[in-house]
């Protein structure tokens, strides 16, 4: 009986001995035998290899040696719902015929046979949200851009995945780069742009290299109808993210925001109205123009429509990158999918710098934007950190008011010197030496910088504090200096 | 005096100042000053303003990196699973790394990347004892 083997070839694989594997079984069966896919999900028992029999069986193995056997029946792959990810471990990044055997650049080339109001239309019935952290409208933003006089336009990819903990947009350029080139070209289609530029961070070396394959190849094709795609890459600045930041970098300058309006639809990158998505926004499009906007808009919940794409990580048993319905709960992620903690859960991570933490005991919640948005959390990019027992919160919030400190631009005060301020005061939380008067700061602090900071970078860096603050508080309570009492 | 020149269409790589400084540091190893001055001619800009754009970022290196590079991943899930240990661990060593922001290997965490090559961040799995 022939067997063909998939070796997950992304960077996490790569990283547990992925090369050792793909040696080995191509002495095994041959290379032929053998093809190199994106992601496979269970990143935490890579090196991953998925070994298809010609009567229709898979099965999945981890290690080098594939000395464990996994079940693709676990829920950790039985619960997903891949859209964005439908081609991501089935096709070979590198490889554009077998990228179109799989249907890469069908529904583009049906779209240009449809008028542009059309698709737009169709993204907006999908109900679809930026995927990058703010949840706008992705169909609205496609409107405001279209309907611009001028006669260039842009579109622009937001491929500066920076949250800690966040790995989707990497998956998705790694494993599936066409679709991503195949939903921008559709975007620029839709609201009349002739140009495009991705910005790729520069700690994405492998997403960057399958890119570079993948536009090269596309354009040789001839299958983007025309768009040249350039490749900007990032130096390292999180503040990049934050669109206008990221707009100023393309232009080769210093990553710094500017206040908005105007927004970047009607002036973006050089003056011009500027589309400016996520690279997981434009990766579901071509599944939705193939399908319709209203098979997407039949997944998800009322306010968060279709699929979201999450990472999964910290001190959980399955280690790896999911994509569910909108609405399914942190327990099902966690517990079911995730497999439980590694020690007692504690709380969840999500979003990042700029997100919260959920308390064990709300793990009932539902993922989509307005629940996470009503416990002082937000959806953000993805990011989904498992924090257990032996984590102190105001350690965790410290850790992430560091990370904003070494991130802030320096461009306007509050963030600045807020962030430097909470964290000295965070300090005192840890060292356990704060004194009730630190306590009434940290917050009207978190307030001040909340309020008055120039970009999301400063506007959410308390968040982490005031979701700790709102949900642990007696560990802040507990850290005052011994004799006090507040 | 120099004067910003008129940004001509379409925008190629020539005219971004970031994609300039990856070429330079990709031929050097890291920014020599000369190199930046050249470029500042060469884009007819303000040595100020390469300088300005170059000290952003935190990946441009002014100064010459060592033979090897050692960079452990601050992520969230490698700081839940011990990389400030793995820190620890290094200084005591006498290594000296760089740190990143996220590295997004999260499955593998705690990482260290070791020339390029990303890896665990097991003590007991680094080269240096």
């Amino acid at each position: 009986m022939a067997v063909t083997w998939r070796c997950c070839d992304a960077t996490a694989c790569r990283a547990a001995g992925a090369a050792a594997l793909r040696q080995r079984l191509e002495a095994e069966v041959g290379a032929e035998r053998v093809k190199p896919v994106g992601c496979l999900r269970l990143c935490g028992q890579g090196p991953l290899a998925a070994a298809d029999h010609d009567d229709g069986r898979s099965e999945l193995f981890g290690g080098v040696a594939g000395e464990r056997r996994l079940d693709w029946a676990h829920p950790f792959f039985a619960l997903q719902r891949p859209v964005v990810l439908e081609r991501c471990g089935l096709v070979d990044p590198s490889s554009i015929d077998d990228a179109l055997a799989q249907g890469a650049y069908a529904t583009l080339a049906a779209c240009r046979l449809r008028p542009a109001a059309e698709l737009v239309e169709e993204v907006v019935r999908s109900g679809l949200r930026g995927r990058g952290g703010a949840g706008y409208p992705t169909g609205r933003k496609w409107q405001l851009v279209a309907a611009q006089s001028n006669a260039s336009k842009v579109v622009v990819c937001n491929a500066d995945e920076g949250d800690p903990g966040a790995f989707m947009d990497r998956s998705v350029m790694e494993g599936d780069p066409h679709r991503l080139l195949e939903g921008m070209a559709i975007a620029a289609q839709a609201v009349g742009a002739a140009e495009a530029y991705i910005y790729v961070r520069a700690e994405y070396p492998l997403a960057i290299e399958r890119l570079r394959t993948a536009i090269a190849a596309a354009t040789d094709r001839g299958v983007l109808a025309g768009l040249p795609i350039q490749l900007r890459i990032g130096a390292g600045a999180y503040v990049c993210g934050e669109e206008t930041a990221l707009l100023h970098s393309i232009e080769g300058g210093r990553g710094t925001p500017r206040p908005r309006p105007p927004y970047p639809a009607a002036s973006g990158l050089w003056g011009l109205p500027t589309l400016i998505n996520n690279v997981e926004t434009f990766a579901a499009i071509p599944a939705i123009l193939r399908e319709g906007g209203d098979w997407y808009a039949a997944m998800g919940t009322a306010g968060s429509k279709g699929t979201k794409v999450f990472a999964l990580s910290g001190a959980i048993t399955h280690t790896g990158l999911i994509e569910v319905e909108m609405g399914t709960s942190l327990r099902t992620i966690v517990e079911a999918m995730g497999g439980g903690g590694l020690g007692v859960v504690k709380a969840v991570q999500t979003g990042g710098p700029s997100g919260g933490c959920i308390p064990v005991e709300l793990l009932d919640t539902p993922v989509d934007y307005a629940s996470l948005q009503q416990l002082g959390s937000i959806m953000g990019s993805g990011g989904m950190v498992v924090i257990d027992g032996s984590m102190a919160m105001p350690e965790l919030a410290r850790y992430f008011m560091r990370f904003c400190v070494a991130e802030s631009c320096g461009k306007c005060l509050p963030c600045r010197a807020g962030t430097v301020q909470l964290e000295q005061l965070l300090d005192r939380f840890v060292e356990k030496r704060a004194s009730p008067a630190d306590l009434a700061q940290l917050e009207q602090l978190c307030g001040m910088v909340k309020a008055t900071s120039l970009c999301g970078l400063g506007q959410s860096a308390p968040n982490p504090v005031l979701s700790t603050l709102r949900f642990f508080r007696a560990e802040y309570e507990a850290a005052l200096a011994p004799g006090v009492v507040p | 005096m120099a004067t910003k020149p008129e940004r001509p269409a379409p925008h190629g790589l020539g005219d971004s100042l970031v994609e300039r400084l990856h070429a330079v540091q990709q031929e050097h190893g890291y920014l020599p000053r000369e190199e930046l001055q050249r470029l500042a001619r060469a884009m007819a800009r303000p040595l100020s303003e390469v300088m300005g754009v170059a000290s952003f970022y935190h990946l441009f290196r002014l100064v010459p990196p060592g033979l090897h590079r050692c960079v452990v991943c601050r992520g969230t899930a490698c700081f839940v699973r011990g990389a400030e240990r793995l820190e620890a661990t290094l200084r005591q060593r006498g290594v000296a790394f760089e740190t990143a922001s996220c590295v997004g290997a999260c499955g593998q965490a705690p990482v260290v990347v070791l020339d390029g090559a990303v890896g665990s961040g097991d003590p007991g799995e680094l080269p240096w004892q």
